[in-house]
């Protein structure tokens, strides 16, 4: 459950940046999430409706990538990247292998309706 | 109008551990973060290490814990400072929860200062709490795939601690194939066998009194 808490921190980072773009909504957040990190998204999304409750976040789309971990098998000699636990190396199966990434957690980038927009929510320009 | 934010999610969490690491440093003090699942043995471990320590250390340990004091009783019980952090359900520690159990303590009486994490392999190691050296502890009865199960738990931790080897001859527990787990992810961690019915904590004690020796401000050996 730090899903929560990563939420908690997702939602504060955000109000921050909205505020600093003078946005007076957020459509759209898009996160990078290591696998690494055992971030379950049903939860993370769960936790996002509920803390996502004032007027720049409400309704907003929580967009997750997976960062996926690197695999470099020690029985093949061939490395990788691997989306799902428990990792192996996809071509040999064997688990005889070094892992890196997929241990991170960033908010990369928003989509946001600004104040100067004429106050419309319909269309959002870009640049 | 897209924005590019490139923020990390944990940065208030790390600046918060950041500032209570520079604390401890000011003093002097070593922090050990100890992480594993429930029953796998970390206040056992503790029971069993702090009177090895204590005659050259002085220890102090911050307790973790959903609700009750029981595990800060057992290592009050042996005369070390402990403070308890009472999560109220939490599944994890956090830096700032941490940081206030660090203000509480006489720093300039402490060496080495253990926190033991709430029992869970998963949330804990998201959060950095002003540690200098990362514990994982894993015992034989919760079976040999955990390590490859918990990657950023093993993969972040500077040691791990493989408790209960006693009970290896009454288990399926793989003890090499545990190894290799843990070495998938971590090159570099020494691993102690240890068990709480022996006494084969030597190089476990020489791991963290050497951790003490690096970071020593003021005197001592």
């Amino acid at each position: 459950m730090h899903e929560f808490s990563i939420t908690q921190s997702l939602c504060e980072v955000a109000r921050e940046e909205a505020r600093r773009h003078d946005a007076c909504r957020v459509r759209s957040l898009t996160c990078r999430l290591g696998v690494c990190r055992q971030i379950v998204p049903e939860l993370l999304h769960t936790a996002f409706e509920i803390l996502a409750d004032d007027e720049l976040l409400r309704g907003a789309e929580l967009i997750v990538e997976t960062e996926p971990v690197t695999v470099d098998c020690q029985s093949c000699g061939v490395s990788t990247t691997v989306q799902e636990l428990p990792f192996q190396c996809p071509g040999c199966g064997s688990t005889d292998i070094r892992c890196s990434g997929g241990d991170d957690i960033s908010l990369l980038s928003m989509e946001i309706d600004k104040e100067s927009d004429d106050g419309h929510s319909g269309s959002s320009t870009s640049g | 109008m897209d924005i590019q934010v490139l923020r990390r999610l944990d940065e208030k969490n790390k600046a918060n551990a950041d500032e209570t690491r520079a604390l401890l440093d000011e003093h002097g003090v070593r922090s050990v973060n100890m992480m594993g699942s429930p029953g796998c043995g970390k206040t056992a471990l503790l029971e069993r290490i702090l009177p090895l320590l204590q005659p050259t250390l002085r220890c102090a340990v911050l307790e973790g814990d959903l609700f009750t004091t029981q595990d800060a009783e057992r290592v009050a019980a042996l005369g070390t400072r402990v403070i308890q952090l009472e999560t109220q359900g939490s599944c994890h520690l956090d830096a700032n929860l941490v940081q206030r159990g660090v203000r509480e303590l006489p720093l300039g009486e402490c060496d080495l200062l253990f926190v033991e994490n709430v029992g869970n392999l998963v949330c804990p190691a998201n959060f950095d709490v002003g540690e200098h050296a990362r514990m994982a502890v894993v015992s034989v009865t919760e079976g040999h795939d955990k390590p490859s199960k918990y990657p950023l738990m093993f993969s972040r931790a500077d040691a791990v601690v493989i408790t209960k080897l006693d009970l290896l001859e009454h288990t399926d527990f793989d003890l090499q194939a545990a190894l290799a787990g843990i070495r998938q992810y971590n090159e570099h961690a020494p691993v102690f066998q240890t068990s709480t019915r022996d006494d084969n904590f030597d190089d476990l004690v020489g791991w963290l009194t050497g951790l003490c020796g690096q970071g020593r401000r003021h005197g001592g050996a």
